[in-house]
């Protein structure tokens, strides 16, 4: 029997009250609306964490087995059906244990940061309400994704993330690259959630139900964790389902079709490309969708569904084989991009698939360590870049930055903090994090080298992005004349908000008296306001602290201990004490290299180490690595090549040939026929009287003649 | 001797130049003429046939059909009149309203 939780549903429900709020916050308080919702939404999201932490400190502890089933609607129980038809069960029910609270935590707790740095960054939108309306949202299906307790809720999730998403990417949509980068988002998700549903499917005709614990030891992961429980840890056991064991190449389908969602959701190899575009969304949007949360949901599901993965070893390494590729070609494509979110786009995508590479070799914990610390460092560098972003008034070309560092002081100490965070400067968390996902990859057996190698030269690269993009922020000669700086926020009304931004921005210079006005008080570039700044310092002090906390301690594992399987099978041939020192040289060596590279006199004055970085005669030649990474190993080139021109002809020959051609064809020939029948009968129509008296004579003839040959039979 | 069936026959020879009358004819007038002569082949059998069964309903019946028959004429030539006035003509050839 299952213990019950009556606090979980509050978790979801009050970003859901929030989110109904902001919708109709226009109606409620009419003018007033902005000031009301900068309070109420990121009110309800903290609200939701303090919740979180009282579920973790007074009811999991009394939980049995470490988990809980909850319901989703006040005043039912998780036995409730939502759906109910024909043998097919599915319950408004949660599962709430350490893997789904450490998610909601992470949401609500990095997102509540996230909200109130909003409340600043997006204060001077005139559409500021409908943007916490969908943040709130995507917390709420966040929350839904992370807690359901069964595939379909987090299937509900899963859909609900990705339209809020789509909205937030788009949500500037009047300038049509966005509409775009939100459109290609969606259409690129949808082929994940494809394979996401057959999945689900699947598990649902093996399994008989699609929950994940339930009170008669049926559940899909009770089912596949049954061997687990007998202490066999690392041996492959035979799942059965009544008595029928499930046969591994069915197990593999399953889990191959589930990772196609978290290709899509995870922006992973080969589904990643919308993950850069959609940085067209306002800042707060990539740092809380596309780099702490929702990308972060495809490792959550494989982490979920752990039991299902640990039992399919080809699909463990497909997993593994992804993710390793994906980091590697995020990158090397983040060593030269010159926008300051695309670099840390490449920086995520690249980071989502150490994640997967730990899930791939076995070690599930080591996944979500990281998913932890980089949903607190990355959110902190994409906070911190949003408001190096908002100083530069919209600027995100770091060609055109430079020389921040003393202008805005307090934003680049916590960038720094986050890059060293990232980079894997012992101490920080991502050291902690990333190291252990290589340790267990070494450890994997056969391929264990490989992977460590390839492992360690995506970690240099990262170390090497990371201080190239900070010199070139912040470091080098500035490249733009302060009080010439052109307004850039993206807003669907441009000039209000220009404006806005104008009195802000001088208002806030003289409220904070801080050193950043030079000479008469024309300079535009200013440090951010106080609700911005706070959030950044919060997560700053949580990317040193969090990492060494939970390894020291071991809180982290033993925390997640029960959800997840620890699958590594072979022995390392270092110690763990090695490695990190193997990990500390590597991190440091990579951020020497793009320091001591950047930071040439020449350099110094225009922050360009490599000719290319201005437009010269490289860039037309397409195998040049530099034009190359540039352009994303031409990856967009290439799916335009085979989805949209070759499947613009497919659809072409589609329209012309089959639709137009043949089933048009048909129907018209059909009414063609018909048709030639009636003109072939019009003709009997003459009009004339006597015709027609000529068809009643014949009529009556045949009548008469009918009846006399009757009577005539009859009398024989 | 003349049986019932002499009458018969008479009435469907009648009735059979009527029928051709009505067919082949383009003047109304001559048309009603022969409609004419089909009712009266009818009127005759009818009366052959009540002779024949000793009952009075043919005859009966014969002075229904010259009454309505009156009737109709008058209606049909009222039909005609108006024909004429609009088309300037009664030929039934020309016409062919019935023909959409």
């Amino acid at each position: 029997m299952l213990s019950t939780s009556n606090l979980a549903m509050w978790i979801i429900l009050l970003p859901f009250l929030g989110f109904l709020h902001n919708a109709f916050a226009g109606l409620i308080w009419k003018k007033n609306a902005k000031k009301v919702v900068s309070y109420v939404a990121p009110g309800v999201v903290l609200l939701a964490f303090g919740v979180a932490l009282m579920v973790v400190m007074t009811e999991l502890p009394n939980a049995h087995d470490h988990r809980l089933i909850g319901a989703l609607i006040p005043g039912t129980s998780a036995a409730t059906p939502w759906i109910n038809l024909g043998g097919m069960r599915i319950n408004f029910e949660l599962l709430v244990d350490p893997l789904s609270l450490l998610m909601a935590m992470i949401v609500t707790g990095v997102g509540g940061l996230i909200h109130v740095y909003a409340t600043g960054y997006m204060a001077e939108d005139p559409e500021q309400p409908r943007f916490f309306t969908y943040f709130n949202l995507f917390i709420t299906m966040m929350l839904i994704l992370v807690l359901g307790g069964n595939f379909l809720l987090m299937f509900v999730g899963w859909e609900g993330v990705g339209t809020c998403s789509y909205l937030l990417i788009s949500f500037s949509y009047k300038q049509s690259e966005n509409a775009k980068a939100g459109n290609k988002a969606f259409i690129v998700n949808r082929v994940g959630d494809l394979g996401f549903a057959l999945g689900m499917m699947l598990i649902w005709s093996v399994f008989g139900t699609l929950s994940y614990f339930t009170n008669d030891g049926k559940g899909v992961l009770q089912l596949a964790g049954a061997g687990h429980a007998e202490g066999a840890h690392t041996a492959l056991h035979a799942i059965s389902v009544m008595g029928t064991p499930v046969s591994v190449a069915v197990l593999t389908t399953i889990c191959v079709l589930l990772f196609v969602g978290a290709m899509g959701k995870s922006a992973q190899i080969p589904l990643w490309v919308w993950l850069p575009d959609a940085m067209a969304g306002p800042t707060p949007v990539s740092a809380l969708i596309h780099a702490a949360t929702m990308v972060t949901s495809g490792i959550v599901m494989v982490t979920r569904c752990s039991w299902l993965f640990s039992q399919a070893p080809q699909a463990m390494q497909l997993v593994g084989y992804i993710g390793l590729a994906t980091a590697f070609v995020g990158a090397t494509i983040g060593l030269v991009q010159n926008d300051i979110k695309r670099v840390l786009a490449f920086s995520t995508v690249s980071q989502l698939g150490y994640m997967f590479l730990a899930c791939g070799v076995g070690n599930y914990t080591a996944g979500m360590f990281h998913v932890t610390t980089h949903a607190i460092f990355k959110a902190l560098l994409f906070l911190g870049s949003g408001a190096v972003i908002h100083s530069m008034l919209g600027e995100q070309d770091m060609r055109k930055m430079g020389g921040l560092r003393k202008k805005i002081f307090k934003t680049w100490l916590v960038m720094w903090v986050g890059t060293y965070a990232i980079a894997g400067v012992p101490g920080l968390s991502g050291f902690f994090s990333k190291d252990e996902i290589l340790h267990s990859a070494l450890s994997s057996p056969g391929n264990g080298m490989f992977l460590y190698g390839v492992g360690l030269a995506i970690a240099f690269m990262t170390a090497f992005y990371m201080n190239r993009l900070m010199h070139k922020t912040f470091g080098v000669t500035a490249q733009f004349v302060d009080g010439e700086l052109p307004h850039q926020h993206h807003s669907n009304f441009d000039d209000h908000d220009a404006h806005g931004h104008d009195d802000h921005a001088h208002g806030h210079d003289d409220a904070q008296g801080v050193g950043v006005v030079e000479g008469h008080g024309h300079s535009q570039v200013h440090e951010s306001p106080a609700s911005m700044m706070i959030p950044l310092y919060v997560l700053a002090a949580l990317s040193v602290v969090f990492g060494a906390w939970a390894k020291m301690t071991g809180a982290f594992e033993k925390f997640l201990e029960p959800v997840a399987p620890h699958m590594v099978h072979g022995e390392a041939p270092i110690t763990e004490s090695m490695g990190y020192i193997i990990s500390a040289c590597v991190a440091i060596a990579g951020l020497t290299l793009a320091h001591v590279l950047y930071r040439q006199a020449k350099v110094m004055e225009r922050g360009q180490l490599y000719p290319a970085e201005t437009k010269t005669r490289w860039e037309k030649n397409p195998l040049h690595p530099y034009t190359f990474l540039l352009n994303k190993w031409w990856w967009d080139v290439i799916y335009n090549g085979i989805f949209l021109k070759i499947g613009g002809i497919f659809a072409i020959l589609l329209w012309k040939v089959v639709d137009a051609g043949i089933i048009n064809g048909t129907i018209e020939g059909l009414g063609w026929i018909v048709g030639g029948f009636s003109r072939l009968f019009r003709k009997l129509q003459t009009g004339y009287v006597r015709n027609y008296a000529l068809a009643m004579l014949l009529g009556v003839l045949v009548l008469v003649l009918g009846v006399l040959g009757s009577w005539t039979i009859a009398a024989k | 001797m003349i049986t019932t069936s002499h009458y018969l026959v008479l009435s469907a020879i009648l009735f059979t130049i009527g029928v051709i009358g009505v067919l082949v004819k383009r003047n109304p007038i001559v048309i009603f003429m022969c409609v004419e002569l089909m009712l009266n082949a009818a009127n005759l059998s009818f009366i052959a046939l009540g002779r024949h069964f000793g009952q009075v309903n043919g005859q009966m019946y014969v002075i229904f059909a010259l009454a309505v028959a009156a009737a109709e004429v008058s209606v049909g030539l009222g039909i005609i009149v108006a024909i004429f006035r609009s088309k300037e003509t009664i030929n039934v050839d020309e016409v062919n309203l019935m023909k959409s």
